[in-house]
């Protein structure tokens, strides 16, 4: 059989960036792969039009790009898979009332080890995407960084990477800024150039997680129960603990009793055997340290040492910057975390990422 | 690079006659069948032509058949008409036998008036080597079996199920009963290579579809025996008899019958022999086996598992290479759920994902099938050696 030497697969969303990227690799002359993941979306979501990244019309858009561009193009259908590694995933961090994050656990499983998996296959060295993000790589590893566009950065995505993934990827636009990729965009005139930017959760369409749930999880899931405040005290009713996040205030205020506290009132915590949402002050959600676990590292030599650099940061979640901090081992499995200055709402299920100026050490999932 | 097209289980190219026949009907011979004025007249007689050449292949009455735009249109017909046309004259709830093998056309229905609660449902296993035995039919028969409906040629692995010998004994069961057993068998890919006579295989219903037999898409037909009590499902115009309104297909149907005019059943032996050819040169390769009997078999089917080498990356392989090939029907294919044909013949899951299907065709030729041989070693070889299965 012969030999594609230096062919490469490009993730094709059918968005603005993966577009882009495609168009790049075709001009710099590569020999190109377009492949089209199809991941799981709600068949019980009635508003099917807002689902931008799954849907039909994000595959024909990608269809049409790739034909545009005069690339072979597949449909690597990952519904099972997708289904089963981030939707249950999902599903179950929220019925253990932790905040998960799909997107880090479908680029770990899904898009760079799945789809990686089917662009080796057909004789690809590499998979390209239009993720905002670099990656380099030399004869002692890879290494992940921040991408140059602040805003759009999404390395946080991608800490749970191994040195084998890093070094069969390209990130061909982490470079650039978002309105250049897009200004590139309409100066190629693709057919995608006004398709505006997608950032929900790409498997229910109608943007509300809590309605989601509410589709897959049984009724035991929401049930009502009481709304104290840190000392214990009564204070109102809830709607079911599944429904908050730490730091939440939004349907907090209406819950309580007249009478009570008339100073806004946060979530803090929850006692699920009791099955009693725990509330308190703003200052209440901030906290001085966190433990994380599930650690990964990006290059597990050389990890211990970049840890324990004073300029260490880390971002509790992604729409966050990266702060600075101490970390303390406590096993080989857990960190305990300190914060130079107080952070507020401590997500559990969230992911910690470590950055030493814009490289990318790794991280965990949030414990406590 | 020339392509190989082994994919005609998927659909068939056009036969130049085929195109020829229709060719008048789309500008010239355009009139609507059902005005009165001369155009109409044309195109009426055109397609009275037509249906009574068609009647003649399957045996039938003119009357007896219902153009459809398709197979599944057929299916569909077949199965919801006989049941909302007699489950109020019925005093408990239809009982609808069928297949766990069927093609989605016709299992999806049944699921879904299942799922409705207007029918029961029996769905009958396959043996392993993908038959259906009239015994097993005969032994889901209840006191309020209204149809069943048995798929005359699988359309991922091929096995050809014995349509007459259930008919037969349909019939004979017909004679005890206080209420009649009703006969559809989906006849889609075997129209082309099989006995059509209706009468000879004791079938009430049967669905054939243009496209696979060298005809144009979006054109099929129903035969529904005299008698059969069926529901119309489209409406809205008194074409075919009532019973499926729309305005006919003209060119559609021309071409579909001039189609089966040119099926040659005499050229049965040549490509069986390619079918062999391929299947034996396929099962050179360690750990591949071939699903569904060899004997009872469709001669343009060959379907082969192959063990830690997934169908889908097998055939992005071959498309890379010019082989167009499938891992079931193409309505399916792309998902990576173990193909329910499979897994109704008792095959483990993992096996299941690594099964492709090739489809031989008139234009077959023996080196393309070795060109196959070759290709497919290579490929199967290199993805095992990546399997993560291994």
């Amino acid at each position: 059989m012969k030999k594609n030497k230096g062919k490469i697969a490009v993730a094709m969303s059918g968005g603005v960036d993966s577009s882009v990227v495609a168009k790049i690799l075709k001009d710099e002359g590569h020999d190109l792969v377009g492949l089209f993941l199809k991941m799981w979306s709600d068949p019980k979501c009635s508003t099917k039009k807002e689902n931008r990244c799954c849907d039909y019309e994000a595959l024909e858009d990608a269809r049409a790009v790739a034909k545009s561009l005069e690339i072979p193009f597949y449909v690597i259908n990952a519904e099972q898979e997708f289904k089963k590694m981030v939707v249950d995933y999902f599903l179950d961090e929220y019925k253990n009332l932790r905040t998960p994050n799909p997107c880090i656990v479908c680029n770990k499983k899904i898009k760079f080890d799945l789809l990686l998996r089917k662009a080796l296959e057909i004789d690809c060295d590499k998979l390209a995407t239009g993720h905002y993000a670099k990656v380099t790589c030399n004869n002692k590893g890879c290494q992940l960084f921040k991408g140059e566009d602040d805003e759009k950065d999404q390395s946080y995505m991608l800490y749970s990477l191994n040195q084998d993934q890093l070094g069969k990827i390209l990130f061909p636009i982490g470079g650039m800024k978002k309105r250049d990729v897009r200004a590139l965009a309409i100066k190629w005139d693709l057919p995608v150039k006004e398709k505006p930017e997608s950032q929900e959760i790409c498997f229910f369409g109608d943007k509300d997680y809590r309605a989601f749930l509410k589709r897959y999880l049984p009724e035991k899931y929401f049930k009502s129960g009481d709304i104290v405040d840190t000392s214990g005290k009564n204070l109102g009713e809830h709607e079911g603990l599944i429904n908050y996040t730490i730091g939440q205030r939004k349907g907090i205020d209406q819950k309580i009793f007249s009478g009570g506290d008339k100073n806004p009132l946060y979530v803090v915590g929850y006692d699920p055997k009791k099955n009693q949402l725990i509330v308190g002050h703003d200052e209440d959600v901030y906290k001085q340290e966190m433990i994380v676990g599930d650690l990964h590292w990006i290059d597990p030599k050389s990890n211990s040492s970049k840890l324990k650099a004073k300029s260490l940061t880390v971002k509790i979640r992604y729409q966050h910057p990266a702060v600075e901090c101490q970390v303390k081992n406590i096993s080989n499995k857990e960190l305990r975390v300190k914060f130079k200055k107080l952070q507020r709402a401590i997500t559990p299920g969230q992911s910690a990422v470590f950055y030493l100026g814009d490289e990318v050490v790794g991280g965990g999932v949030i414990k406590s | 690079m020339k392509k190989i097209y082994l994919d005609n289980a998927a659909t068939t190219p056009v036969h130049p006659e085929v195109l020829a026949a229709m060719a008048p009907y789309f500008s010239d011979q355009f009139g609507n069948a059902s005005s009165i004025h001369s155009f109409g007249q044309v195109a009426r007689s055109a397609v009275d032509a037509a249906r009574r050449e068609i009647a003649q292949f399957l045996n039938c009455k003119s009357t007896e058949i219902i153009f459809t735009s398709g197979g599944s249109e057929s299916d569909n017909l077949a199965i919801n008409g006989v049941v909302e046309s007699l489950k109020s004259k019925v005093e408990s709830k239809p009982h609808v036998i069928t297949s766990a093998f069927e093609h989605h056309a016709v299992l999806d229905t049944i699921i879904e008036l299942e799922a409705d609660g207007v029918i029961e449902a029996t769905y009958i296993k396959p043996s392993s080597d993908g038959l259906i035995g009239a015994e097993s039919v005969k032994k889901a028969i209840k006191k309020n079996t209204l149809l069943v409906s048995i798929m005359y040629v699988n359309n991922e692995i091929g096995t050809v199920q014995p349509i007459r010998a259930i008919g037969q004994m349909i019939e004979k069961e017909n004679k005890t009963r206080d209420s009649r057993i009703f006969f559809h068998t989906d006849a889609v890919q075997a129209t082309e290579y099989f006995e059509m006579n209706v009468d000879y295989l004791h079938v009430d219903l049967l669905s054939i579809s243009a496209h696979k037999i060298y005809g144009p898409k979006g054109v099929g037909l129903l035969y529904v025996r005299s008698g059969t009590p069926i529901k119309h499902q489209i409406v809205g115009g008194g074409q075919e008899h009532k019973k499926r309104a729309g305005t006919e297909n003209v060119p559609g149907i021309i071409g579909f019958a001039k189609a089966i005019e040119l099926i040659d059943r005499s050229k049965n032996e040549r490509l069986k022999k390619l079918r062999d050819r391929l299947i034996d040169g396929l099962l050179k390769i360690p750990n591949s086996r071939l699903n569904g009997s060899q004997e009872e078999r469709s001669p343009a089917n060959v379907n082969i598992s192959f063990l830690n080498a997934e169908g889908e990356s097998i055939l992005l392989n071959l498309d890379m290479e010019g082989i167009a090939a499938s891992t079931g029907s193409a309505c399916t294919s792309g998902s990576l759920e173990p193909s329910h044909v499979l897994s109704a013949m008792g095959l483990p899951p993992e096996e299941c994902h690594g099964s492709v299907r090739f489809t031989l065709g008139r234009q077959t030729a023996a080196e393309e099938i070795d060109k196959v041989i070759l290709v497919m070693k290579n490929i199967v070889e290199k993805l095992r050696k990546m399997s993560p299965l291994k």
